[in-house]
């Protein structure tokens, strides 16, 4: 049993041989010794698997505050350099030996510089850079928690062919924001460093160079991180009314849907609501008094979004796939795009795009 | 010369390279040795560099002005879709306006440059061209920014009508650009109709529905637009009626459907909008599942846009798809005879 869950695991490309054993899998109570016999009773009602594990009948609890009790206002003009800029977000398979000592990361700054190099003489970088130098540092204000890794700043700096003076061609960050406990086993911890999520700012090219070397220096395995459309309604619960209590004007609440092909000539309905009304009804649904969302609430909120604009076009939304949202705080896409808009909210989103990846790690585990 | 060069070099990127040659002989400019000299097969940039020096060897600076901002309107002229335009209004025509000058572009050029001379600098320029019952017109409006695509307008007047369509334009300039067309055309004002797209000719079908100037509302009763052309399609038949041995279990509905769809939408293919925008100021009406929403009156604002390559036939294509359920509300029905595609809705106010 324990084998044929190994190369299973395995088969899936998430994580290498010697990574599928390291996190401990929360699954793994839950298959027992008994022989597989199909022969059950008839059952009454049948369910469609889907990619995602449906948490249907289940209340989750979302935390909305920062487990140490600050929100991070004090550290908000250390996080500016996150805020109003498009990332895309990449999740990750433990790092093998990755050191955050100065000197190592001299090294991989060094050795990334000449990879960078490498493939601008391959003319595989579009912009014709006379010279890509990579810096990596520790970013501390990151760190909310012991069990945090210490987050990692990468920084390539060159110059365009047609500019004159250098500018910051690449800005990416390892890091893993208040993860519950340590997941790598003690007896591989010394040899692994898990950062779930790497959020990257630059050309596709130059992501690609980095993405490349840090699979093959690191041993380890980087994808997107997608955003189903189950996770995109939980962001829009739990941030719609995120910066209510401020004077200033927010951003309207925006869901974006995409329309089925089979449906020719529209290919996306955006749908905006101002942030004070969408806060009345979220006002309506849920205890200002509590701290934690539960699924019933984040469907009884969309549900009667959706309902009104059925009311107003007679249009099924809920047929439809939530493909971005947007709100005051921050702008998210399914295909792992993100940009945010509040510094003061920065560890707060960090924080749930890290449980999404350490789920979504679980379950491929 | 520097400046005929940053014209020619715009209007090379707005055509593709396959249409250069074609575009070259109708211009008219080159004689056919020195079209011969050219070699089509190098990039677009390379053939560029050709024809500037063939220009500049000319020797007579204003007439190649001239006929470079003719070769940069027949290039938009050929790739109307690169621009966005929006549609505005003529009003309160002026006694005594003669139209005379209306179908005759040279007349016209004529009166738009005196307007343009009156409130710009001298280095304005007008061009204008007639090209299937249309006058196209580029106008050069320089301003302290020495950008040349945001200092180019671009128009399209069909003659006696009450509409034109006009090109993104500076706000600064907004004010004297519209004394001088609204002189230029012989009335006291223009308004934006609020109706803007790629395809000029499916905006204008919709302006003329709206101002009355057709006498057909439905795009049902109408075998062929003025403005649609010739090349104007009847819908593609539904799956149903293609396959006569298709069977299917709702087929009584799916008919229902289709005739009601007919009915509303009509025969042929909806005129081209890429997007449709409503901004909604009514109550509330998603409170069915909500206990504690409280009733104090204030509407909910939002705003919902449709974006497509053509948003009127993908409405209607919601419906037959089954992700829209009849009868559709009245303001997606009617967009093609309310001429603009920026609705408000909002309640009806009781007091």
């Amino acid at each position: 049993m324990a084998s044929r869950r190994n190369s299973a695991s395995s088969s899936r490309g998430m994580s290498t041989p010697q990574t599928s054993c390291l996190l401990k899998s929360r699954l793994s109570q839950r298959f027992t010794p008994r022989r597989f016999t199909p022969y059950w009773r008839t059952p009454q009602s049948r369910r469609v698997a889907t990619a995602v594990q449906s948490t249907k009948g289940r209340r989750k609890a979302v935390p909305t505050k920062s487990k140490n009790g600050s929100d991070s206002s004090a550290d908000s003009a250390d996080l500016k350099g996150f805020i109003d800029k498009t990332w895309r977000v990449y999740k990750l398979s433990p790092l093998y030996k990755f050191s955050t000592a100065p000197k190592d990361l001299k090294r991989y700054g060094q050795l990334l510089s000449s990879c960078v190099e490498a493939a601008n003489q391959k003319i595989t970088i579009v912009e014709s850079n006379a010279s890509g130098k990579a810096f990596f540092c520790v970013q501390k204000e990151l760190q909310n928690s012991k069990d945090d890794p210490a987050a990692i700043q990468i920084l390539i700096k060159g110059r365009k062919a047609t500019a004159n003076t250098d500018s910051i061609l690449l800005t990416a960050t390892l890091c893993g924001v208040e993860m519950e406990d340590n997941l790598l086993n003690p007896e591989v911890k010394e040899h692994f460093t898990y950062y779930p999520i790497l959020l990257v700012k630059s050309t596709v090219a130059l992501t690609d160079v980095l993405i490349t070397w840090l699979q093959r220096h690191f041993d380890c395995k980087i994808s997107p991180l997608i955003f189903p459309p189950v996770h995109l309604a939980w962001m829009i619960a739990m941030w719609s009314g995120g910066l209510a209590n401020s004077k200033r004007k927010n951003k309207p609440v925006e869901l974006v849907y995409q329309v089925p092909s089979e449906c020719e000539g529209i290919k996306k309905i955006t749908y905006s609501i101002e942030a004070d009304d969408c806060l009345r009804v979220w006002n309506s649904i849920h205890d200002t008094r509590e701290d934690i969302f539960t699924e019933e609430e984040m469907t009884t909120f969309i549900a009667s979004m959706e309902e009104h604009f059925y009311s107003l076009f007679r249009i099924k939304l809920n047929a439809m796939q939530l493909s971005c949202v947007g709100t005051a705080l921050c702008y998210i896409g399914r295909e792992g795009l993100l940009k945010i808009y509040s510094a003061e909210h920065v560890i707060c989103i960090l924080r749930h795009l890290t449980e999404l990846s350490v789920e979504h790690f679980m379950l491929n585990m | 010369m520097g400046c005929f060069s940053d014209v020619l070099r715009s209007a090379f990127t707005k055509c593709k390279a396959s249409e250069l040659e074609n575009l070259l002989k109708q211009w008219g400019y080159l004689t056919e040795d020195e079209l011969l000299q050219l070699n089509f097969s190098k990039s677009k940039m390379c053939v560029f560099r050709d024809v500037l020096s063939l220009c500049q060897e000319k020797n007579r600076k204003r007439e190649t002005t001239d006929r470079i901002d003719q070769f940069d309107l027949h290039c938009i002229l050929r790739n109307s879709a690169k621009k966005k335009w929006f549609i505005y209004k003529l009003h309160d025509k002026k006694p005594g306006t003669k139209e005379s000058w209306q179908s005759d572009p040279e007349k016209f050029k004529k009166k738009l440059q005196q307007q343009v001379d009156l409130y710009f600098d001298s280095t304005a320029s007008v061009s204008v061209t007639l090209q299937d019952g249309a006058l196209w017109c580029r106008l050069y409006i320089p301003t302290g920014n020495h950008n040349m695509n945001s200092n180019t307008v671009y128009l399209i007047y069909y003659p006696h009508c009450q509409c034109f369509a006009i090109s993104a334009f500076k706000v600064s300039v907004q004010n004297f650009l519209f004394q001088g067309l609204s002189n230029a055309f012989g009335y006291a004002t223009l308004t934006s109709m609020n109706l803007s797209g790629l395809h000029y000719k499916s905006l204008f079908q919709l302006a003329f529905n709206k101002l009355g100037e057709t006498s057909f509302g439905l795009t049902k009763d109408v075998q062929s637009l003025p403005f649609m052309g010739e090349n104007r399609r009847k819908r593609k038949a539904e799956e149903i009626e293609m396959e006569p041995n298709m069977r299917s279990e709702d087929i009584a509905m799916k008919r229902k459907r289709s005739l009601s769809l007919e009915t509303a939408f009509g025969n042929f293919e909806q005129p081209v909008l890429e997007s449709l925008q409503f901004k909604v100021e009514v109550k509330f009406m998603g409170r069915k599942n909500l206990k504690n929403f409280s009733e104090d009156g204030e509407p909910i604002r939002c705003c919902v846009k449709f974006e497509g390559p053509s948003v009127l036939e993908g409405v209607r294509n919601l419906a037959s798809c089954g992700l829209a359920n009849e009868p559709l509300p009245k303001h997606l029905l009617k967009v093609n005879s309310l001429g603009t595609n920026n609705f408000v809705l909002k309640s009806k106010d009781k007091s």
